[in-house]
């Protein structure tokens, strides 16, 4: 036995050192290998592309597969689907093993660090290879364009806005809020007449709980970053933004402890008529259709304190400098940008679409939930595009969490966001 | 004959015999180089270079990484005692659980077949399908637990918004979840010890109280040691449990260094830090190891 037991160490004392030294090197052999075997003269494109959704997936896939039917003799694109959550991790992996893919679905808080690392080529000549820049709404381009290079096309882009619980309004007797004032008069009525419902519901985890207090940030008239690049949360605007959030919270016009609630945990409050107002993107007036049908909802624009907020955010495709295949890249995405693709896209997705001949359809614009967020992303501000965003993003998220957790107080709280933001900046 | 020759033929046979056993141990040591030491050394060098997310080590060594956590009071005073003490409260508890169901489940009775099934069934889901299902329950006003207080006319609480209560929900799923593994373990542990033994001592006059603390206990000492130690080392490395129910947050607050190594290494590309924590919980994992065992065998003798 006591044999046996030493061996064990030797065993356990191993074990506990490769499971804690497991670093960035382990994942690198599940991703290779399948996409890799070019060995054949045709040339082929990897596309890593991203999942929204059961059903655009399946749309992505079957647009690949026309496409390479069609373009038989000048090679084919591979298309591989991962998890938006998977995304970054299985990029970081890929690249720094030498196995870019030759275009990506991005994030436009990644495209910046891919960009400063150098890995992104131009995209200035799209007109030159079939994907026509003066056909995208005006606007959404810039979201993909880091000091005048464009690096990314927009691939899903979305638009924020208030969803409102319709009946609710009615009943209360208010119409759907255009400023703040509003706003908390409409929540304060709703929960006078009903009973067990919070007048508005508020975002305090995970991703894009920054954004959520980007709305009022925006709707005070602050900004993130100043022009010269720094921090612009010390302003008293964006303490303003922040004692409002807050005050919702405090006021009990919104759900309770809004820390334990994610984007779709929200969504879901909605849908069970537990929250009347929240601000989301376009994709939810599909979801509601379909998982609550009854419900009587209505869109508009995310109220200010004085003027509408019209946030928008892009997904961004980009083509790796490393691709030995850029003229079959290109090609693939001009076959990719055709209007009756992208029309299904939308269809599929719930997205906005980026180009201005597709959104026309009415087939889109019959539908006054997509016609709002179509009208609406010309309009739209975007978050700046930075090497360190994602950091900094988190920064904010955490200063947020702490204040709505009642730990700091609304100028602690930015100031120690500005203070991370500002190293981060440099 | 020369009595000289035979034990020099056995030298040089003693001398072959060696090097074929070297021969055959290279496959084993080359195997182990690679799996366990080049990840141990390449982990060691990341944490002291610059480290790009994309381009791998850069330049020369550097105290940087190890400057902005050892500097990090979030990860000094919150991350690290944070994973200490849920390491020890999931292994206490589940040895306090798995003790007696190991025992209960020695024991004949009807049904133990169904008894020991059942005590096995978390371990047939993968665990982040477990968590996920946890986090349902767990939900804020939506959940199945709050939906069943609201049945008595209580208002529960939003679980996992608060350090207070989703630390403490984590521990409970990774008890949860670390009970098959241990009891099967104490189980085969228990069946080793002879029933003659045990006879032999009731017939001396102990009872169940003694007969567990003078012959059990020490008897199953060993088994339950490995299972002390191998849960230590899942516990403190365990990602889903944690990542599934948080995330870590709100703001960090259920954070231990493996999700708070991840967000380095994958979100915020910041590898070289990541592997700096890494090498953290390595030496806290080895000297506990190290420590553990050694203080286990003095005992045993």
């Amino acid at each position: 036995m006591k044999h046996l037991l030493r061996r064990s160490h030797v065993a356990v004392l191993l074990a506990a050192g490769w499971l804690a030294g497991c670093g960035s090197s382990q994942n690198a052999s599940t991703s290779n290998g399948t996409t890799a075997s070019t060995g054949s003269a045709t040339p082929s494109v990897r596309f890593l592309s991203m999942d929204y959704d059961p059903v655009s997936s399946a749309l992505q896939k079957k647009i690949v597969e026309e496409f390479n039917a069609q373009n038989k003799d000048g090679g084919k694109v591979e298309i591989d689907i991962i998890p938006w959550n998977d995304g970054h991790q299985k990029l970081q992996t890929l690249i720094s093993g030498n196995q870019a893919p030759d275009l990506a679905i991005v994030g436009t808080r990644w495209m910046a660090e891919y960009n400063k690392a150098g890995l992104l080529a131009d995209l200035g000549d799209a007109d030159k290879n079939g994907v026509k820049t003066s056909e995208f709404v005006p606007g959404v381009l810039k979201a993909g364009r880091i000091d005048n290079k464009l690096v990314g096309l927009p691939a899903a882009a979305s638009v924020r806005g208030l969803y409102y619980n319709a009946a609710m309004l009615k009943k209360a007797g208010v119409t759907p809020p255009k400023t703040w004032a509003e706003l908390q008069t409409a929540a304060t009525k709703i929960q006078a007449t009903h009973p067990g419902v919070a007048g508005f519901g508020v975002q305090g985890k995970e991703v894009e709980t920054d954004l959520y207090f980007y709305y009022f940030l925006w709707g005070a008239g602050g900004d993130i970053l100043g022009a010269d690049g720094k921090s612009a949360l010390t302003s008293p605007a964006a303490t303003e933004a922040l004692d409002f959030e807050l005050g919702l919270v405090k006021k009990k016009l919104t759900q309770p402890q809004p820390t334990g609630y994610n984007r779709e945990e929200l969504q879901d409050l909605f849908k069970a008529k537990k929250v009347a107002m929240i601000i989301t993107g376009p994709w939810f007036a599909g979801m509601l259709k379909k998982d609550a049908p009854g419900l009587d909802f209505g869109v508009t624009f995310i109220p200010g304190k004085s003027a509408a907020v019209v946030p928008a955010v892009a997904d961004e495709v980009v083509m790796f400098n490393s691709s030995g295949n850029k003229e079959l890249a290109w090609k693939f995405l001009s076959y990719w940008y055709r209007d009756a693709n992208r029309l299904a896209w939308a269809k599929a997705s719930g997205m906005i679409p980026e180009k201005s001949t597709t959104a026309r359809n009415p087939e889109l614009t019959g539908d006054k939930h997509r016609a709002f967020f179509i009208a609406a992303l010309p309009k739209g501000r975007y978050v700046p595009t930075h090497p360190n965003w994602e950091q900094m993003a988190n920064a904010v998220s955490d200063s947020v969490q702490q204040a709505l957790l009642g730990q700091m107080d609304s100028n602690t709280a930015l100031q120690t966001a500005s203070t991370k933001i500002d190293e981060l900046a440099q | 004959m020369p009595p000289v020759a035979a034990p020099l033929a056995s030298e040089t046979l003693r001398h072959r015999e060696a090097r074929v056993g070297l021969l055959c141990l290279a496959p084993a040591v080359a195997l182990l180089a690679i799996v366990f030491l080049y990840p141990i050394v390449s982990t060691l060098l990341d944490s002291v270079s610059h480290v790009s997310a994309l381009a791998g080590r850069t330049g020369g060594p550097t105290a940087k990484n190890w400057q902005s956590i050892l500097s990090d009071p979030a990860f000094l005073r919150g991350t690290l005692p944070r994973t200490l003490f849920w390491t020890i409260g999931v292994v206490s508890l589940t040895i306090l659980c798995s003790l007696p169901a190991a025992l209960l489940l020695q024991e004949r009775f009807k049904g133990r077949k169904l008894a020991r099934t059942l005590v096995l069934l978390p371990w047939a889901v993968p665990l982040p399908i477990s968590a996920i299902i946890w986090k349902f329950i767990f939900n804020g006003q939506l959940g199945t637990l709050n939906g069943l207080l609201a049945q008595f006319g209580i208002a529960g609480p939003v679980w996992l918004a608060e350090a207070k209560t989703a630390l403490p929900i984590m521990i409970w799923v990774g008890v949860w979840a670390s009970i098959p593994f241990t009891t099967v373990t104490l189980l085969a542990g228990l069946q080793g010890i002879g029933a003659d033994i045990l006879e032999a001592a009731s017939l001396d006059g102990a009872n169940g109280w003694l007969r567990f603390r003078a012959i059990i206990l020490p008897l199953l000492r060993p088994v339950l040691n490995v299972a002390i130690v191998l849960n230590t080392i899942y516990v403190f490395n365990s990602f889903p449990i944690i990542w599934v129910l948080t995330q870590g947050g709100p703001a960090n607050s259920t954070d231990t260094i493996i999700t708070s190594l991840y967000k380095q290494a994958f979100r915020f590309s910041q590898p070289g830090q990541a592997q700096a924590m890494g090498v953290v919980s390595f030496v806290v994992l080895l000297v506990f190891s190290a420590w553990y065992l050694r203080l286990a065998e003095k005992d045993t003798q």
